[in-house]
C-alpha cells in the first residue's frame, strides 16, 4: 500500500506504510521533530504518536503555533493534578479541562487549600516537568479502567466511565500515563513532561460536581 | 463541595509574562474599581444589572452623547426620539416576539381605561430600536432621490440578561447605543459602508484606538434573498473595505440570515481586544414592515436596510474606555477639569473671580477653598484625577498670574491667565488626548 500526505504547503509526502506524526516530522528534519506538540490530521488536533493510516492532510503543531497552547495547557491540568496527589495523595480527581487563558482542575479534597500551597503545588510540578516523563496513551477496556479506579478509590472517575458507557456505549477508553501517575482523558498532550515550561497556578474557587 | 484550582500555561516563558502582566494591569484598570473610586457609577440591588451614572460619570456620557450627535451632524444622520413601550404587534411584526422574547420585559399598567382597547393590548418595552425606524420610514412615501436616509437613536434600551451573565457595565439590563438605520438602495450600499468606516475611523482615533481589525461575515447556508442579492452586498461591503484600505479578515458563512455584516475589533492600551462596530445589511425588514420606495422606473421597490453602530452600548464602551485610559480621562472628558486651590483665605476671592471667569467659558471649574492644608487639598485632587490644578498664594493674586499643577506633578509657574486659558479652552476644543502644557 501507498499512504499520501499532503502538507499545509500543499506538498505531498508519500510512504509505503502508515507513520506516526513524530515520525513524519522527523522524516522532514530533526528540528520541526523536537518541537512537535501535537499534529493535526484532516483539522483534528491529536498526539504526536497518533498513527496516520489513510491519505490525509496533516500539520505538525510545533512549540511557535499558537495552537499548542492549548495542548500545553491540557498536559498542564495533568501533570498539576499528579503533583496535587504526589503532595497530598488522599486528594480525589475529577475533571480538569482548558479554558480560555488557562485550565483549571475540580479536585475532592478533606483540607481547605490555602494560597500559600500554591507555590508548593508550582514547584511539585517543576519537578515532574525537570523527571521529563514520557506522557503515553493507552486503550483499556471499561471493565479494567473501572475496576482499576474504584481500587483507587476515585470515584468521580468511575461515575464518568459508567456514565460513558450508559450514554455513548463505550467500549473502551483512553488513559494517558505520565511516570507512575495516570488519568482517564480524552488526549491530546504533549509527548513529555518537560513540554511544561512556562505555567502558573492563579487561584482557588469553589465548584460543584455536575452542579449538584 | 469541590475545590477548584486555576493556572495558566504557554510555550514560553515570554508569552507568560506578558500574560501575567497584563492580568495585573487589568484588575488595576478594572472599571468597577475605578468607577467607585471617581464615583462615576453605582449600582443596586432594587434594580439589578441597571447602572446609575452619578453626576461626575454623568458628564463623561454626556459628552460621548455630544461628540457622537456632532459627527452625526458632519456625516449627516437625522437624530429622533421614539418611544420606550409599544404594543407587542410591533415585535410580531419585527420577529423580536418569536426570537427574542424571552430577553424581553412586559409592561402593562396595573389600572386601564377599559373603554380605551389599545390600553387593553399587552404592551412591551423595546430591547432595539429597528422597529420603530421602521415605522417611521413607513409613514411616508419615498423616492429613489430621497435615500439614503439615516436615522439615529439614543432610546434607552431593555434587554433581560441572567444575573450570572452581568460584569459590572460591561453587560447591563438597561442601556443605549449609538444606533442608527440607513435605509439605502442596493447600488448605495457601498458607499454607505464608506461613510460608515470614515465616520468610525475619525471617531476611534478620538478616542485613541487607533489599531482595529473588521471582520467579514459572508452568505450562511441558511438565508433569506437571492443569491443575486448577496452577491451585490457582500460585493459592496469587500469593495469598500478594499477601496478604503483597511485590514480586514472573513469569517466565512457567519453572516446573519438576513444579510452580511461587518464587526469591528479595538485593541486597548494594554493589549485586550474588544468589539465596538457592527454594521449589519437586512434584506428582511422591508419585507416584514412593507416599506418601500419608487424606483426611477416608477415601481415600487424594496429599500436595504444597515443596522450599524460605532460604540454599541454606550454603558459597555464606557467601560472599556475607563480601561483603555485607567480614568485618566483627556481633558474633554474630564468631569473636573480644572480645581481651583487657594493657600490661605486672602486668595479666596481671586479664586472665585477666576471660577467665574473659567466657568463663563464652559469650563468645569471647582474651588477647592476649605481651610486644609495645600498638599492636602493637592492629594485629594490627584485622586479624582483633575487634570489641572491651579494654586493660589499671595505672589500670584499680586502677579495676576497663575502657578499650574499637572495631574503627574508637573509645575508650570508665572502662567499668564490669557495664555493658560487659550491653551486649556483649545485642548478642549479639540479633544487632545495628550495635556498641551506636557
Amino acid at each position: 500500500m501507498s499512504l499520501s500526505i499532503t502538507l499545509p504547503d500543499n506538498s505531498v509526502k508519500k510512504f509505503e506504510q502508515p507513520i506516526t506524526i513524530s515520525e513524519l516530522a522527523a522524516s522532514i528534519g530533526a528540528g520541526l521533530a523536537k518541537s512537535a506538540v501535537a499534529g493535526k490530521i484532516n483539522g483534528e488536533i491529536v498526539d504526536i504518536r497518533t498513527l496516520i493510516e489513510k491519505d490525509s492532510k496533516v500539520e505538525i503543531i510545533t512549540i511557535q503555533n499558537p495552537e499548542s497552547v492549548k495542548v500545553i495547557r491540557h498536559s498542564a491540568a495533568h501533570i498539576m493534578a499528579q503533583a496535587i496527589q504526589k503532595l497530598w495523595p488522599e486528594v480525589k480527581i475529577t475533571i480538569g479541562p482548558v479554558i480560555d487563558n488557562g485550565f483549571f482542575y475540580d479536585l475532592d479534597s478533606p483540607r481547605t487549600f490555602v494560597p500559600e500551597d500554591l507555590e508548593k503545588i508550582e514547584s511539585q510540578m517543576q519537578k515532574i516537568a525537570e523527571a521529563d516523563y514520557e506522557i503515553k496513551k493507552e486503550i483499556w477496556p471499561v471493565n479494567k479502567a473501572i475496576e482499576t479506579f474504584k481500587k483507587m478509590g476515585e470515584r468521580f472517575k468511575v461515575e464518568i466511565i459508567e456514565d460513558l458507557v450508559k450514554k455513548e456505549n463505550v467500549k473502551e477508553v483512553s488513559i494517558y500515563h505520565q511516570g507512575d501517575w495516570f488519568d482517564l482523558c480524552r488526549g491530546p498532550h504533549v509527548p513529555r513532561t518537560s513540554f511544561l515550561k512556562a505555567f502558573k497556578l492563579t487561584s482557588i474557587a469553589g465548584a460543584y460536581w455536575r452542579r449538584r | 463541595m469541590l475545590q477548584r484550582i486555576y493556572g495558566t500555561a504557554f510555550s514560553n516563558k515570554k508569552d507568560l509574562d506578558n500574560y501575567l502582566t497584563q492580568i495585573e494591569e487589568a484588575k488595576k484598570r478594572d472599571h468597577r474599581k475605578i468607577g467607585k473610586e471617581l464615583e462615576l457609577f453605582m449600582f443596586h440591588q432594587w434594580s439589578p444589572a441597571s447602572p446609575f451614572f452619578l453626576p461626575r460619570g454623568t458628564v463623561i456620557y454626556n459628552e460621548f452623547l455630544n461628540y457622537i450627535r456632532e459627527m452625526y451632524l458632519k456625516y449627516d444622520y437625522q437624530e429622533v426620539v421614539t418611544p420606550q413601550v409599544f404594543d407587542s404587534e410591533l415585535f410580531k411584526c419585527s420577529g423580536h416576539y418569536d426570537n427574542y422574547r424571552e430577553n424581553m420585559y412586559f409592561a402593562t399598567p396595573a389600572e386601564v381605561d377599559k373603554n380605551s382597547p389599545e390600553d387593553l393590548k399587552s404592551s412591551m418595552v423595546k430591547a432595539m430600536n429597528c422597529p420603530g425606524h421602521a415605522l417611521i420610514f413607513g409613514s411616508t412615501k419615498h423616492s429613489y432621490r430621497d435615500l439614503p436616509i439615516r436615522i439615529a437613536d439614543f432610546g434607552r434600551l431593555h434587554r433581560y440578561e441572567r444575573a450570572g451573565v452581568v460584569h459590572g457595565l460591561a453587560r447591563v439590563r438597561s442601556f443605549s447605543q449609538d444606533d442608527a438605520h440607513i435605509f439605502c438602495r442596493l447600488d448605495q450600499i457601498m458607499s454607505e459602508i464608506e461613510g460608515f468606516m470614515n465616520l468610525l475611523n475619525e471617531i476611534y482615533k478620538t478616542f485613541g484606538f487607533d489599531n482595529y481589525t473588521v471582520y467579514f461575515s459572508t452568505r450562511p447556508e441558511k438565508r433569506l434573498g437571492s443569491n443575486e442579492i448577496w452577491d451585490k452586498a457582500e460585493a459592496a461591503l469587500e469593495g469598500a473595505l478594499k477601496k478604503l484600505n483597511l485590514k480586514y479578515k472573513i469569517n466565512a458563512g457567519d453572516g446573519a440570515f438576513y444579510g452580511p455584516k461587518l464587526d469591528v475589533m479595538v485593541t486597548d492600551a494594554i493589549g485586550r481586544a474588544w468589539q465596538l462596530g457592527t454594521l449589519q445589511c437586512d434584506f428582511n425588514m422591508a419585507e416584514r414592515f412593507g416599506l418601500e420606495y419608487t424606483g426611477e422606473d416608477n415601481k415600487p421597490h424594496k429599500p436595504v436596510v444597515l443596522h450599524r453602530a460605532v460604540l454599541g452600548s454606550l454603558e459597555r464602551f464606557f467601560a472599556v474606555y475607563v480601561e483603555h485610559c485607567a480614568g485618566n480621562f483627556p481633558l474633554w472628558l474630564s468631569p473636573v477639569q480644572v480645581k481651583i486651590i487657594n493657600i490661605t483665605d486672602k486668595q479666596a476671592s481671586f479664586a472665585e473671580e477666576l471660577k467665574l471667569k473659567l466657568k463663563s467659558l464652559g469650563v468645569r471649574v471647582e474651588a477647592d477653598l476649605r481651610n486644609e492644608k495645600l498638599g492636602f487639598k493637592i492629594r485629594e485632587a490627584q485622586m479624582q484625577k483633575v487634570p489641572y490644578m491651579i494654586i493660589l498664594g499671595d505672589k500670584e493674586v499680586d502677579q495676576k498670574t497663575l502657578s499650574l499643577r499637572l495631574k503627574n506633578g508637573k509645575e508650570i509657574k508665572d502662567l499668564s491667565i490669557e495664555e493658560f486659558i487659550n491653551k486649556l479652552t483649545i485642548e478642549i476644543k479639540t479633544k487632545a488626548q495628550l495635556s498641551m502644557f506636557n
